[in-house]
């Protein structure tokens, strides 16, 4: 029998771009961040993304940000990329932390802690 | 010929849909629209207003010479807001007959760009007809999207294209750079979506000499990917896009463009720009942001002031005014970040038959 592990959701959204992904949380702060020690895979969590981000973008395996709408650059460019996008969170930068590792439904618009 | 209340309807839905869908005032790079837009709307609003007072026939041949999305976008921000601002704080004389004449005025001049509902009720911006459309399946060469790592770097080329324009247009991007329209339905239910980034090198507002002037792209998604387009050019999908894309045809300055290798070479030139441009605005000093954005608005118009043989950069009024009230709206619209407005005020906002002003 397959144990079915209830992860807790901490962060409410706007799912803007299907899929589901884990990975570790990299909290980017600094407007003109192009590398910011931004690994491949990396969750990227931001305010907003601005297009100083670019490098990192390609390399993220999902986007969570405190605000925008469904037509916003992360919901667009993550429709683009096919990875998932949770946008308007409103507090994604302050509760999501460094290396903390999650998953991110971009269906559902939901962060979970895992 | 567009006109009466079942038109304005029509119009004021497809608002009160582009804007649900919107964040608008929180856009915060390099500002928000308004932070920048409050300092000379009016100004424009009313210059255009004037020559379509004086000359209306002359005056639609001028806006035909622009983008069908500068036609969109300056609709309700610049003539319908501007010519409420310049009448409300200015004394400027027009009512609201007059704008709304002049709202239905550039109705039709958008109508005569359009093949198709020109407010995009039905999630399409229909350019081209169906003769064309046929005629670009059948005589463009296609390349198969055949595996994953094409169609990544499809999806890279988007968005550096996508920021770069950002970069340096700021929030005019949707109309002063890129056109997108679409989708057209074609055979085997597969649809064309057409991106057209049509001034990639805007040397008259950026003194960086850029490498490329435009790039056209033509791409067959599968009828699944549920793309729509709203009237504010933004693109909806059901599903991210990448798995969608069955084939391309993309030319580069009217250079076709298909190995992996040059679709790479183009995307880390356009990253490169786009942080690179956004890097030297992140250097500017607010008030600069704010000139800056009032270059990129005026040359919007280019072609519109061209027209009358007239000089299309901003008037000595638009940088008297900025230096006078300083960082006042700047800041005004930044504090009102956190302000989150419903679809219905703007709505209200452009309603040429209200003076409501936000």
């Amino acid at each position: 029998m397959v144990k079915i592990v209830k992860s807790k959701i901490i962060l409410k959204g706007i799912g803007t771009s299907a899929g589901e992904v884990e990975g570790r949380v990299k909290v980017v702060k600094d407007l003109n961040c192009s590398s910011c020690d931004f690994q491949e895979g990396n969750i990227l969590v931001a305010k907003i993304t601005n297009p100083a981000m670019i490098m990192i973008i390609s390399k993220a395996a999902a986007i969570v940000t405190d605000i925008g709408g469904i037509t916003s650059h992360p919901a667009i460019v993550a429709r683009e990329l096919g990875i998932p996008c949770v946008v308007g969170t409103e507090k994604a930068t302050k509760v999501l932390k460094d290396k903390m590792k999650i998953r991110v439904d971009g269906e559902k618009g939901v962060v979970y802690k895992i | 010929m567009l006109s009466g209340t079942n038109t304005l309807s029509k119009f004021l839905l497809a608002i009160k849909r582009s804007y649900s869908d919107m964040d608008v005032a929180r856009t915060p790079w390099p500002a928000n629209a308004s932070q920048i837009e409050a300092y000379f709307s009016d100004i424009v609003a009313t210059t255009i207003f004037d020559k379509f007072k004086k000359d209306p026939v002359k005056c639609k041949k001028a806006l035909s010479a622009l983008t069908l999305f500068t036609l969109y976008a300056s609709l309700y921000h610049t003539e319908i807001v501007g010519l409420k601002v310049g009448k409300i704080f200015e004394g400027y004389p027009a009512n609201q007959k007059d704008i709304l004449n002049f709202a239905f005025f550039v109705f039709n001049v958008i109508e005569s760009k359009t093949q198709d509902d020109i407010f995009c009720l039905n999630g399409s911006h229909k350019v081209l007809s169906r003769k064309e459309v046929k005629e670009i399946e059948k005589t463009q060469e296609w390349t198969e999207a055949k595996d994953q790592k094409i169609k990544k770097e499809i999806a890279n080329l988007i968005i550096s294209l996508e920021s770069s324009v950002w970069a340096l247009y700021f929030d005019s991007f949707s109309c002063a750079g890129k056109e997108i329209h679409g989708p057209y339905q074609v055979a085997g239910k597969n649809i064309i979506l057409v991106r057209n980034y049509f001034n990639l090198n805007p040397k008259e507002i950026w003194s960086v000499k850029g490498k490329y002037r435009s790039i056209r792209m033509r791409l067959k998604y599968s009828k699944k990917a549920g793309i729509k387009l709203d009237y504010a050019n933004h693109i909806k999908s059901a599903k991210p896009l990448l798995n969608e894309l069955i084939s391309f045809s993309i030319s580069v300055d009217g250079k076709r463009v298909a190995a992996l290798s040059e679709i790479r070479s183009l995307s880390r030139y356009f990253s490169h720009l786009a942080k690179k441009q956004a890097e030297r605005i992140n250097a500017l000093p607010s008030l600069e942001i704010i000139k800056k954005g009032a270059e990129i608005y005026y040359y919007r118009y280019k072609k519109f002031f061209e027209y009358y043989g007239e000089d299309w950069h901003p008037p000595q009024q638009v940088y008297d005014r900025i230096n006078g009230l300083k960082l006042r709206w700047w800041k005004y619209y930044q504090n009102n970040e956190n302000r989150k407005e419903s679809p219905s005020h703007y709505v209200k906002l452009f309603d040429p038959r209200n003076d409501f002003i936000g």
